[in-house]
């Protein structure tokens, strides 16, 4: 049905779908970093709130400190 | 089970092209001006749709207020020409037992569905050993295609992540259906805030207003009032102002795009997954916080008399051992809020996704598979 030049260009996609097919498929998606030198997976997707809280629960407790000092 | 198919739910085929901005409706690919264009099955654009499944038994005297703060809503974006997304209350057909409540729910916008409640196999089969009611209530939530389902019903033991994981809905209390409201409005550029609601505020002053970090704000004003310099001054306003809203806006959009990649999920759309969407996000994201902090040492350095000077930006970071050391010396009680071991965790973790997104590549949230025991390796795939 298609030109055969078509096919091969799709065959590598193919492929890998088919050996993707195979496997257990995690439904949450990761990204692959690096942490004291060795790579550890992390879920963005799951991790905005808690990153955002981290930031800013940071900040206010430096925030909180400074403050005090800055009214002493 | 009480209540069981009061009428027949919509077919699941009916399901998979509902609610979608572009539903595929021909059976050749699209042709204009002569020319063919190439189709991508399996796609659709934004969810333009926001669906709330309400379980009436939710609706009290207490609650009634939510219902009345979501229609305020739904006027606001019937306001906007064209009309950027639509929130859509929805309820299971009449229980004559919750009549009171089936009148404050449609006076107040909401809609009832020709069905009442339903149980699908595959829902019933993916929360196994449920009571029957709540797996009523998720089928009749599958059927609707609804986003979220507002219950506080949750037989206990249910885990709501796992639910999520399963069905692609999440069931929510008031508050929180509040704030998917709003990350799904803010998603299609509505700045809108339930705790301060205005129509036609712009993002430059919403943030401030809806939702301002008080203690920030508080910092810079006092540090003000204490005669610090303009540069600290700048630092702290900047902070507090500017790069609290933008933090607020790429997180909102993260979320938007987590609900976006939820609806695709639960229509199967194997090619749309909002990858590239919250990859892009992502990536300012982490840029974003880790300036943050940068900024938040400076501060630290002033307000404590650390005495690093720009020159000295080297070593003026969260995990630098001269910047803690120094620290120790001169404010000890700052040095155990940057050496508490949750925080370190969670710094490390930052810094290897923003270090990696501003040097090596771009951070693009991907599956994963667990390989099985029989697969061949890799030169045997590329031989096949």
């Amino acid at each position: 049905m298609f030109p055969r030049e078509w096919l091969d260009l799709f065959r590598p996609t193919f492929r890998h779908k088919a050996r993707l097919a195979r496997h257990q498929k995690i439904e949450a998606r990761f990204i692959k970093i690096e942490i004291d030198g060795e790579e550890v997976l992390i879920t963005p997707s799951m991790n905005i709130e808690w990153d955002f809280n981290n930031f800013f629960g940071f900040a206010h407790k430096i925030a909180d400190v400074a403050i005090e000092r800055l009214t002493a | 089970m009480a209540a069981l198919a009061w009428m027949r739910p919509p077919t699941t085929a009916a399901l998979a092209t509902r609610n979608l901005v572009a539903v595929k409706s021909r059976v050749m690919s699209p042709r204009v001006h002569g020319r063919i264009f190439p189709e991508t099955e399996s796609s659709a654009l934004l969810r333009r749709e926001l669906r709330i499944l309400v379980d009436l038994r939710t609706i009290g005297r207490e609650t009634v207020a939510h219902l009345v703060e979501l229609d305020v809503l739904r006027h606001y974006l019937q306001d906007l020409r064209p009309e950027p997304c639509r929130v859509t209350l929805l309820a299971p057909a009449a229980n004559p037992e919750l009549r009171a409540q089936y009148e404050v729910f449609t006076r107040l916008g909401g809609e009832t569905l020709s069905y009442g409640s339903v149980v699908l196999p595959e829902v019933s089969n993916a929360l196994g050993g449920v009571p029957d009611d709540f797996v009523a209530l998720m089928s009749t939530a599958v059927a609707a295609d609804a986003d979220l389902v507002v219950t506080e019903a949750v037989p206990s033991g249910v885990d709501s992540q796992e639910v999520r994981g399963k069905l692609h809905v999440a069931f929510v209390d008031w508050p929180t259906v509040k704030r998917e409201c709003e990350i799904f409005v803010r998603g299609h550029e509505v700045p809108w805030s339930f705790a301060c609601p205005s129509w036609y505020c712009p993002w430059t002053p919403f943030y401030s207003i809806a939702e301002p970090d008080t203690t920030l704000i508080r910092l810079w004003e006092r540090a003000g009032a204490a005669g610090m310099p303009p540069d600290t001054l700048e630092l702290m306003r900047s902070l507090a102002l500017n790069r609290h809203a933008a933090l607020s806006y790429t997180r909102d959009k993260l979320l938007f795009y987590v609900q976006q990649e939820r609806a695709a999920k639960r229509h199967k759309l194997h090619l749309q997954d909002f990858a590239f969407e919250i990859g892009y996000f992502l990536n300012h994201y982490y840029v974003l916080l880790w300036a943050g902090l940068d900024q938040i040492n400076w501060i630290v350095n002033a307000a404590f008399n650390l005495e690093f000077r720009t020159k000295d930006w080297r070593r003026v970071g969260t995990l630098n051992k001269d910047f803690l050391r120094r620290m120790r010396e001169r404010a000890q009680r700052v040095a155990d809020i940057y050496e508490d071991s949750d925080f370190v965790r969670w710094v490390k973790m930052l810094a290897g996704a923003r270090h990696f997104v501003a040097h090596g590549g771009f951070s693009m949230p991907t599956e994963l598979y667990i390989r099985s025991g029989d697969d061949p390796s890799d030169d045997n795939w590329t031989r096949r």
